[in-house]
């Protein structure tokens, strides 16, 4: 079967996509979607509790939640791209040539990625920020670098086996360079992890990103973020509950959205998985476990 | 087995020793000069150029890591700009906050993944397993401090069961002590759960699957017997690394909940250092939580071997 028509008779990674659409939706045409302005500060107006004119109430300023969470995933998902371009592209680079070349560079390369290993993601994306300073793109890059030893151990994982293969040596002895091999041949077998990986991480950076904004090292205010909107709201949870708990609400549904997507591509990709409700069964890698920040 | 702990620890070295080598490169990140940021941007170039010299600034960098790292190793980690204080000694004293917090987080945890991990494998497909799946995978998705702010929510604002935050060490008052980690607990406790529940459940029906527990069942044990005391060991071994793994994970998944219910633990720690740019404790934190991170990966690869010892001779 078609790994795509695998996908679409999945229903949960059906409903993780359209879950994720949304948010993407949101972040794409939030300008047409959002009813306020998130950025407008009405005094009179503030920690308003949900009413037909605001459907999520007001913040400590006024201004609109639901446009500000509307506006919140352009950066959830923008430090996401950029958080996953960086660790996708030189985590796949490194893990690829340290496969495939082996020896002394390939060990220099995975000792470095151990090391990076040695830190919990998200202390390590702090050190990185409290020196580069507070900001989005910093907390994207931050994010990017700590992601790179999953891709990295990946990438080495399949160049390692891919490297034996026959199509791989017949390539070789028909004379294609190294680059080519890497390239051409062993990349685009590697696809198939590689989105998985992608999917993963993407809701990984999703909730990084959130908590770095949440302790005020991520988004700098005014700029709408679910983490800082989650971190504000909880000092009126008396007054406005809804504020802290839509931003929450948000962050969830842009993460089970990415899982649940997650999960049913693995399944679709691998056909010794598919048709096996192996979801739930599946065991959970070292790397899963630490995605709670 | 002495053997095995030996060579790990000896694998241990060279990972500590590259941590050491990444902290201390990432903090000469920072912008700007150590020196001039110290004595103020109009000193004069001279008491710059002294201070430089005291500060072994004027000295090439491979040199200034190596004193750096013999300080280090002694537990002199410098002192803190806010306080004075020693960075090794301050950070010390914040982790028994956090370890009391990882540690009843992970207990709570194992009470409630256990029973119910192992009875929704016992009773695969039916409502009761459904019904734990679906709250596992609930619990999975939920990010821990949306977690913490609901119950935030419900238990210190609504019904004021529970101070919202704070803490008082067990050694003062045991009992308010407990009132205050109740919630940052159970927020710990709930998102752990729902990985073990789906790790334990998941490791029991594979070994299920396996040719000895059909010989257990053809002997004609009970079903409940065959898990209990055939499957139910083996399963545990694979888990036990996973618990373990959490809990070296929790030295940086706390940062979050102890800033939110005001724990003053190690990540706590390490965000008031950063917005006070205390870059000191920050670097010392980053160094202690990193050695503590490896070093319990390290008890866990050890327990692993101890309790499966085909790990030992592969």
């Amino acid at each position: 079967m078609n790994p795509l028509v695998a996908l679409t008779r999945d229903r949960a990674a059906l409903a993780g996509a359209v879950l994720f659409a949304c948010i993407l939706a949101a972040a794409v045409f939030a300008p047409a979607l959002a009813p306020y302005d998130p950025l407008a500060v009405r005094m009179s107006e503030r920690l308003e509790l949900p009413t037909a004119r605001h459907l999520l109430g007001t913040d400590e300023l006024g201004r609109d939640v639901l446009s500000r969470i509307i506006f919140g995933a352009r950066a959830s998902l923008g430090v996401g791209v950029i958080a996953v371009a960086i660790a996708g592209i030189a985590g796949t680079g490194l893990g690829l040539m340290a496969g495939y070349y082996g020896g002394f560079p390939g060990t220099l390369i995975m000792r470095g990625v151990d090391g990076l290993l040695a830190f919990p993601a998200i202390i390590l994306a702090m050190a990185l920020i409290a020196t580069l300073g507070p900001s989005l793109v910093n907390a994207a890059i931050a994010i990017g670098i700590v992601f790179i030893p999953s891709f990295a151990r990946l990438a080495q994982a399949s160049a390692l086996s891919l490297k034996e293969r026959e199509f791989v040596e017949a390539a070789r002895a028909s004379g294609a360079t190294d680059q080519y091999l890497l390239a051409r041949v062993l990349l685009p077998n590697h696809l198939s992890p590689l989105l998985v990986q992608v999917s993963v991480s993407f809701a990984n950076a999703i909730l990084t990103e959130a908590a770095l904004s949440f302790l005020g090292l991520g988004v700098l205010p005014p700029t709408p973020s679910w983490g800082a909107m989650l971190d504000t709201g909880r000092k009126y949870l008396d007054q406005t509950p809804w504020y802290s708990v839509a931003a929450g609400g948000a962050i969830m549904v842009a993460v089970l959205g990415l899982n649940l997507l997650g999960d049913g591509l693995r399944d679709a990709l691998d056909p010794r998985l598919r048709g096996r409700r192996q979801r739930m069964e599946a065991p959970v890698a070292p790397r899963e476990i630490s995605a709670q920040t | 087995m002495t053997a095995y702990v030996a060579r790990r620890l000896l694998q241990l070295l060279p990972v500590v020793l590259l941590v050491s080598a990444i902290v201390f490169f990432v903090f000469r990140i920072i912008p700007g000069d150590a020196a001039v940021a110290r004595l103020g941007e109009a000193a004069d170039p001279e008491s710059v150029a002294r201070l430089r010299r005291t500060m072994g600034l004027d000295r090439p960098v491979y040199v200034q890591y190596l004193v750096w790292l013999g300080r280090a190793v002694r537990g002199d980690l410098g002192e803190s700009q806010v306080n004075r204080q020693g960075v090794f000694s301050l950070v010390i004293e914040k982790f028994p906050a956090t370890l009391e917090l990882a540690g009843l987080g992970i207990g709570l945890s194992l009470m409630l993944s256990v029973p119910v991990g192992i009875l929704s494998a016992l009773r695969r497909g039916t409502l009761l397993d459904h019904f734990t799946r679906l709250a596992a995978m609930i619990g999975f998705c939920v990010p821990r401090y949306w977690l913490a702010v609901l119950l935030i929510l419900f238990f210190a604002v609504q019904w004021r069961l529970f101070p919202p935050a704070g803490h008082i060490p067990f050694g003062e008052q045991p009992l308010a002590n407990l009132r205050f980690v109740a919630l940052p607990a159970l927020s710990v406790a709930l998102t752990l759960a729902a990985v073990q529940m789906r790790f334990l459940r998941s490791s029991l029906l594979d070994i299920i699957a396996q040719e000895y527990i059909r010989t257990a069942h053809a002997k004609g044990l009970a079903h409940r017997a065959v898990v209990l005391h055939h499957a139910l060991k083996n399963a545990l071994i694979p888990f036990v690394t996973v618990v373990g793994l959490e809990f070296g994970n929790l030295l940086g998944g706390l940062v979050v909940v102890e800033q939110i219910f005001s724990w003053p633990g190690v990540g706590w720690l390490m965000v008031q250092s950063i917005i006070h740019r205390d870059y000191a404790v920050v670097q010392g934190a980053v160094l202690l939580i990193a050695t503590g991170f490896v070093t319990i990966n390290l008890l866990v690869d050890v327990a692993y071997a101890a309790l499966d010892p085909r790990i030992r001779y592969s």
